[in-house]
C-alpha cells in the first residue's frame, strides 16, 4: 500500500466515529440540553367517547427541562439495559389561574423519571411522543396529578387519562 | 406511719419521672430539627435576615442588574416551619419558610417572592408556591452566611440557567414574567446575616 493510500485509510478510520456520531439521529430530550415545549390540549375527534374533564379548562401545558431536571438526571444511575432516564417538569395553567385565590400554576413532582427511546419517553402514567413535524404529543395513559401551594394551602388537579396535548419546541423563556 | 409518709412522698416522685421525661422531650428539638440543614444560618425557632453582600467594585459593574437581595424569616415563617415540622416528612415537605426581596437597578419597586424550601442533598431548594417551576438553591457559605444560586453547572461544567418568579408574575403580567436569574455563570449571590431592617 502506498504512503498516500495508508494516509487515506488512516484518515478514514479517524473520521468514521465522528461521522457516525453526526449521523446519529437526534433524540427526544437529549442529555445536558435545556428545553421547553409549550402547547394546549388536542380537541377530541368528533364522535370520540367523552372523557372526564378537569373542573377548570387547561389553557397551557409546558414541558420544561432546565437545571433542576438536568441535574436530577445526572444523579441517576444509567439503567442496566442501556435505556435512558430523563426528568422533566410538567407545568399546567388552568383557565381560573390567579382568580379568587386559585394557584397560578400547577406542576408534577420534582423527582419523576421517564424512560426514553429516541422518539418516546414514558412515565407509565403519561407519554411524550415526538412527531415528524417537530412537535411532541403529551398523552395521558393513566392520568397525571399536578399540584401547587404548600402546607394546608396546597391544591391538586388531575389531567385525566386519555387527554392529549400537542406542544411546540419554544425558547426557554416560554417556560418561565 | 413514717414509712407510709415516705411511701407517699416517694410516689409522686416515681410518677413524676416519666412526666419530667415527657416535658424534657417536648422541650428538646426533635432529632430531625436539630440536624436541620443550614441551621446555623436559618435557626429553627428564630427569625432571621440575610442580605446581599456586594463590594464597591461589584456595585459599580455596569452589567449588574440586581442591586439588593434579602431573605427574611419572620415570626410568621417560624410558626409555619413549626407547623410543617409537625407533619410527617416526605420528599417535598418544606422545612423553611421565607420571603425573598429583590431590588433591580433603576427600579424603585422591591419585588418579592414567598419561598417554601425543601432539603435536598446538602442544599435548600426553594420554590414559590403559586408559581411552581422556578427554583433557587441555598447552601451554607461561611458561618451563618448563604450562597444563593439559580441554575448551576452540570458534571460537564456546562452552566444551565434557571429562574425564580417574583411578584407571582408567572401568569397575567402584561410584560411577561418577572424573574430573578443568576447574573454570572460562576458566581452565586452571597448573603450575610443582617439586622432585620435590612430585610424591609
Amino acid at each position: 500500500m502506498s504512503a498516500l493510500l495508508r494516509g487515506l485509510a488512516l484518515a478514514a478510520a479517524l473520521m468514521l466515529p465522528g461521522a457516525a456520531s453526526c449521523a446519529e439521529p437526534e433524540v427526544l430530550f437529549p442529555p445536558e440540553t435545556a428545553g421547553c415545549y409549550v402547547g394546549a390540549e388536542v380537541p377530541p375527534a368528533a364522535g370520540a367517547p367523552a372523557k372526564s374533564k378537569p373542573a377548570a379548562a387547561v389553557t397551557a401545558v409546558r414541558l420544561e427541562r432546565s437545571f433542576p431536571q438536568l441535574a436530577h438526571e445526572e444523579r441517576q444511575a444509567r439503567p442496566a439495559d442501556g435505556g435512558r432516564l430523563i426528568n422533566l417538569r410538567v407545568i399546567v395553567t388552568f383557565a381560573d389561574a390567579g382568580k379568587q385565590g386559585a394557584l397560578k400554576r400547577y406542576a408534577n413532582g420534582l423527582y419523576e423519571l421517564l424512560r426514553c427511546s429516541a422518539d418516546l419517553c414514558d412515565a407509565n402514567n403519561y407519554k411524550v411522543e415526538r412527531q415528524a413535524d417537530g412537535t411532541v404529543l403529551l398523552r395521558m395513559t393513566g392520568g397525571l396529578n399536578v399540584g401547587g401551594g404548600v402546607g394546608t394551602d396546597n391544591a391538586n388537579r388531575r389531567l385525566a387519562d386519555g387527554q392529549v396535548y400537542r406542544l411546540v419546541a419554544s425558547p426557554p423563556t416560554a417556560c418561565r | 406511719m413514717p414509712s407510709r409518709l415516705i411511701e407517699k412522698r416517694r410516689l409522686p416522685g416515681v410518677a413524676s419521672a416519666p412526666v419530667a421525661f415527657v416535658i424534657v422531650a417536648a422541650l428538646m428539638p426533635p432529632a430531625a430539627a436539630a440536624q436541620r440543614l443550614l441551621a446555623d444560618a436559618l435557626p429553627l425557632g428564630h427569625a432571621s435576615c440575610h442580605a446581599l453582600v456586594l463590594s464597591a467594585a461589584e456595585r459599580a459593574e455596569p452589567q449588574r442588574r440586581v442591586t439588593n437581595i434579602a431573605i427574611e424569616r419572620t415570626a410568621q415563617d417560624v410558626a409555619a416551619e413549626r407547623k410543617w415540622g409537625a407533619r410527617e416528612q416526605f420528599d417535598d415537605t418544606p422545612v423553611v419558610s421565607a420571603t425573598l426581596r429583590v431590588r433591580f437597578r433603576g427600579d424603585a419597586v422591591t419585588h418579592l417572592a414567598r419561598l417554601a424550601c425543601i432539603a435536598d442533598e446538602g442544599a435548600l431548594i426553594c420554590t414559590t408556591p403559586s408559581c411552581v417551576g422556578g427554583e433557587l438553591r441555598l447552601v451554607g457559605e461561611g458561618v451563618g452566611s448563604l450562597a444563593l444560586s439559580i441554575g448551576g453547572k452540570l458534571k460537564s461544567g456546562r452552566f444551565i440557567r434557571h429562574h425564580i418568579h417574583l411578584d407571582e408574575s408567572c401568569e397575567g403580567r402584561a410584560a411577561g414574567p418577572l424573574v430573578l436569574e443568576q447574573e454570572t455563570d460562576n458566581r452565586a449571590f452571597s448573603l450575610a446575616p443582617a439586622p432585620k431592617e435590612a430585610c424591609r
